[in-house]
């Protein structure tokens, strides 16, 4: 054929047109829901940029060689053994030994919690309700931070770079009281006593882009566009004047918050900091506090001696929230980029996952233990299990036990269960669950353990954990749908949240959000006593992803959860609606249940903060929208809801109306 | 291909990255024209769905850098969904980037696992009648990828040189002879 002649044949050749709608709706979905239309804050770029920028800076310190040529060998490594660096020289040549920089594992890096991450009382139950709900956290006495606290009086908020505090009991005095306003992102806090801890993120503040230019801090150099370096201020405020909060100390980092908890008068912070070099130097991480600058020497920074793609320094900062005086300590720890943490009253725990040659191909999690009490910080020991962590309901200890469950995704996903001593050795395990499904909540209550699988049904495991050295499987229930998280409602009950799901053989298709209430205590025999579904195909709430949006009072037979409701036009589909269409957002706020094994649940009634339904429908979908209901909570007889527009009170009896303070002016 | 009024295109653009109705209407505008290209590259309707996937949510992520590179914005999607239909190319197994699969783990079945068997039964079907195409095709995937590009881009997607020049980053007498020696070259594979 000649060359006019191909040309032709191609000009006039018929291609094919062909479309899928199933992905096109899926898709736009997705990626209306991705989070980049949730906040108005730069946190959007800092969550998300970030890591690109650590990339760019990595390759452009260290040279395109580097990224194509990978350094073909790591450094022979002993065990996960713990040290600290004898001097800077040894530190730099144990970064360039072992860090394989082939390939960007920034696609990977998970950053942990940010406004606010997982969840609830552990097995420890709701103490005696006393007459405030407090955050749902995940192990008693282990505060963490997020973005709506109280006092039982008072209530203090976060929203974009302001810090507010309320009057909020008694209902009919409610009133802003204070507000600070910071220069870079506010993006949790702490209430102890008269002292209120604010987490700030830099860069700064950016409210919003009303123009497709960069914000003036991100600056474009010849290789991308670079990012200011973020950093993290953690600000003590004395607010025994709740009208006047005064600032008591400020301590800073370089790098980016990953998570905090707060055990008795002490805050912990984790930071993590890539490392890079510049002109053949590595970085060191820094700590500001009190106008002082203090440089860490790497003879102070410890090491696992594991390889990995690149690595970053976690600084963990313990700071006494009653003592203005005394001094902050901290330590560093070099790892990898770590992606999930458990904190439990003597320990935090660490995980990332362990990188194969490959992006992307990770079998294993590594995971280190460090001893916190009191100013005391202490990396003790570190170990290794098969598999991906889900998040910190995934780990768990218990009477000198760390127990992990995981998901492996090598051909068919597997789950399991490990157990570990406190050397991190695997004492016992359970593997192979559920073959070709991955979990999707895990809860760790004492001797026992509960793990929902998903893949079109979902089954509800409970594993037998009371010898750590044979961990078993008691029995499972099979129902359609899937929790995200689940919450012991006692020791024989289990609430789930999370989406319905019709089966469609090969796979399922999400529904409206879930309730379920299950009955454990026939362990063989688990069985679901009640469930609810709110809203068709589209519906969401933000406890699938964050337990802190969950309010559960057992005393009370109380359970709140924020719901964006979404439902299906009947009338579009005159043939039927198949199972597959979303629904439109026609509602959003809170879902007032009351709960008990013996009424099962029953809803009392919703509150929303959106006084004109029809801008929902038109404008929502599910981006930023400042009264949307975020938290809920209880004082006395009041429940408070809250979004970032304002605070709603109503009576729990019957939900009356009683009064609103407004956020926004 | 219909296509939006560029002033109209230019304020959707600014408003998209904050407003989703207006990323969604871009979304619509775009998603056939995308899809179509990287399935005409690919020939893999699997394949398809994943790049495509990838390609739009790079777009939204690096949707505050578009403007500075100052090309239009069907380009400049172009241009992601062609770096992906490289990378596609190039290895084994196309790794989705982990944020999608963490976004299909947060509530979202699998992308490519979402239309009704039927629908993607039907869209076989109508792949295999295209037979003169299959046939070129296949051939058309065992050249480099820079002949690929240009061949895919100047008679599949009827692109101007100009539009090509913009997509590849390079000059048009570049597509220009880039697109000589590709035709030649699958000349000579016949």
């Amino acid at each position: 054929m000649k060359h006019e002649d191909l040309i032709q044949k191609l000009e006039n050749l018929e291609t094919p047109e062909i479309e899928l709608t199933g992905h096109k709706q899926a898709l736009k979905m997705a990626l209306l829901n991705s989070g980049h239309f949730k906040k108005r804050t730069i946190m959007y770029w800092a969550k998300i940029l970030a890591p690109v920028a650590t990339a760019l800076l990595l390759i452009a310190v260290l040279g395109l060689s580097a990224v194509i040529e990978p350094e073909p060998q790591p450094a022979l490594l002993g065990e996960n053994q713990i040290s600290r660096f004898a001097s800077y020289e040894e530190l730099q040549d144990f970064i360039k030994a072992n860090a394989q920089y082939t390939a960007f594992p920034w696609r990977d890096v998970v950053l942990l919690d940010v406004s606010g991450a997982v969840k609830g009382e552990g097995f420890v139950y709701a103490p005696a309700a006393p007459d405030y709900a407090t955050t749902n956290i995940q192990v008693a006495g282990v505060d963490e931070a997020d973005i709506v606290k109280t006092d039982g009086k008072y209530i203090y908020l976060v929203s974009g770079n302001r810090t507010i505090i309320v009057k909020a009991y008694p209902p009919a005095q409610a009133q802003v009281l204070s507000e600070i306003e910071l220069e870079g992102t506010a993006i949790g806090i702490f209430i102890n006593g008269d002292r209120l801890v604010v987490f700030e993120e830099g860069p700064p503040y950016y409210p919003y882009y009303d123009d497709m230019s960069p914000p003036p801090f991100v600056r474009e150099s010849y290789i991308g566009y670079i990012l200011p370096e973020t950093s993290i201020n953690i600000k003590v405020y004395d607010v025994s004047n709740r009208e006047n909060p005064r600032l008591q100390r400020e301590i800073s980092a370089d790098g980016q918050y990953v998570s905090s908890r707060m055990i008795g008068n002490y805050t912990y912070v984790v930071i993590n900091e890539p490392v890079y070099e510049q002109d053949d130097e590595l970085n060191l991480p820094r700590i500001y506090s009190g106008g002082n600058e203090t440089e860490i020497p790497a003879t102070d920074i410890y090491y696992f001696d594991v390889s990995d793609y690149y690595y970053m320094y976690t600084t963990i900062i313990a700071i006494n929230t009653q003592v203005d005086n005394q001094e902050p300590t901290y330590e560093t720890i070099l790892l990898g980029a770590s992606s999930n943490l458990y904190v439990s009253l003597n320990n935090i725990y660490l995980t990332f996952p362990v990188w194969g040659r490959d992006v992307g191909d990770f079998g294993k999690t590594s995971i280190h233990r460090i001893h916190i009490e009191g100013a005391e910080i202490e990396p003790v020991a570190s170990g290794e299990v098969p598999g991906m962590v889900l998040n910190q309901f995934s780990m768990d200890e218990y009477d000198g036990y760390f127990r992990v469950a995981t998901t492996t995704r090598e051909g068919t996903s597997r789950n399991h269960i490990y157990i570990l001593d406190m050397a991190l050795n695997i004492t016992g395990s359970l593997e192979n669950l559920a073959p070709g499904e991955t979990i999707y909540s895990a809860r760790f209550m004492g001797e026992r353990g509960y793990l929902v699988t998903f893949k079109q049904v979902d089954p509800l495991f409970v594993i037998d954990l009371s010898n750590p050295r044979d961990p078993k499987e008691l029995g499972y229930l099979k129902v359609t749908g899937y929790s995200d998280y689940l919450h012991p409602y006692d020791e024989n009950h289990l609430i789930g949240i999370g989406k319905e799901t019709t089966d469609e053989g090969e796979f399922a298709w999400y529904q409206g959000v879930k309730i379920s209430l299950f009955d454990v205590s026939d362990v063989n025999n688990p069985r679901e006593i009640d469930k609810e579904i709110i809203g068709h195909r589209g519906t969401d709430s933000p406890v699938l992803r964050n337990h802190k949006a969950f309010l559960f009072d057992k005393s009370r037979n109380l359970l709140v959860i924020p719901v964006l409701v979404a439902e299906v036009d009947q009338s579009k589909h005159p043939g039927g609606v198949p199972s597959w269409a979303y629904g439109e957002p026609v509602w959003q706020g809170a879902y007032v249940f009351h709960i008990s094994p013996d009424a099962g649940l029953r809803l009392e009634g919703r509150i929303t903060h959106i006084e004109n339904l029809a801008e929902l429908e038109q404008d929502y979908y599910y981006f930023y929208y400042p009264f949307s209901v975020t938290r809920s909570l209880y004082i006395d007889d009041v429940l408070y809801t809250i979004s970032d527009a304002k605070i709603k009170m109503n009576n729990l009896e019957n939900l009356d109306y009683i009064n609103e303070v407004q956020l926004l002016y | 291909m219909a296509n939006i009024d560029l002033s109209e295109e230019k304020e959707l653009v600014r408003q998209a990255q904050k407003a989703p109705v207006a990323f969604a209407k871009l979304y619509d505008q775009y998603y056939p024209q995308i899809f179509g290209y990287v399935l005409r590259r690919t020939a893999n309707l699997e394949a398809a769905q994943d790049i495509t996937s990838e390609t739009f949510l790079k777009a939204l992520r690096k949707l505050w850098q578009f403007r500075w590179r100052n090309i239009s914005f069907s380009s400049w999607l172009y241009k992601i969904a062609t770096n992906e239909i490289n990378q596609y190319f190039r290895k084994a197994e196309y790794k989705k980037s982990v944020s999608l699969e963490e976004l299909q783990e947060q509530g979202f079945e699998p992308i490519s696992s979402h239309n009704p068997e039927s629908e993607l039964i039907e869209a076989q079907e109508k792949l295999k009648q295209h037979q003169d195409f299959l046939e070129i095709q296949e051939k058309i995937v065992r050249l480099p990828a820079k002949y690929q590009e240009v061949i895919a881009l100047r008679f599949f997607e009827q692109k101007q040189i100009k539009e090509i020049a913009e997509i590849l980053g390079k000059k048009e007498g570049t597509i220009k002879s880039l697109l000589h020696r590709a035709v030649e070259k699958l000349r000579e594979a016949d």
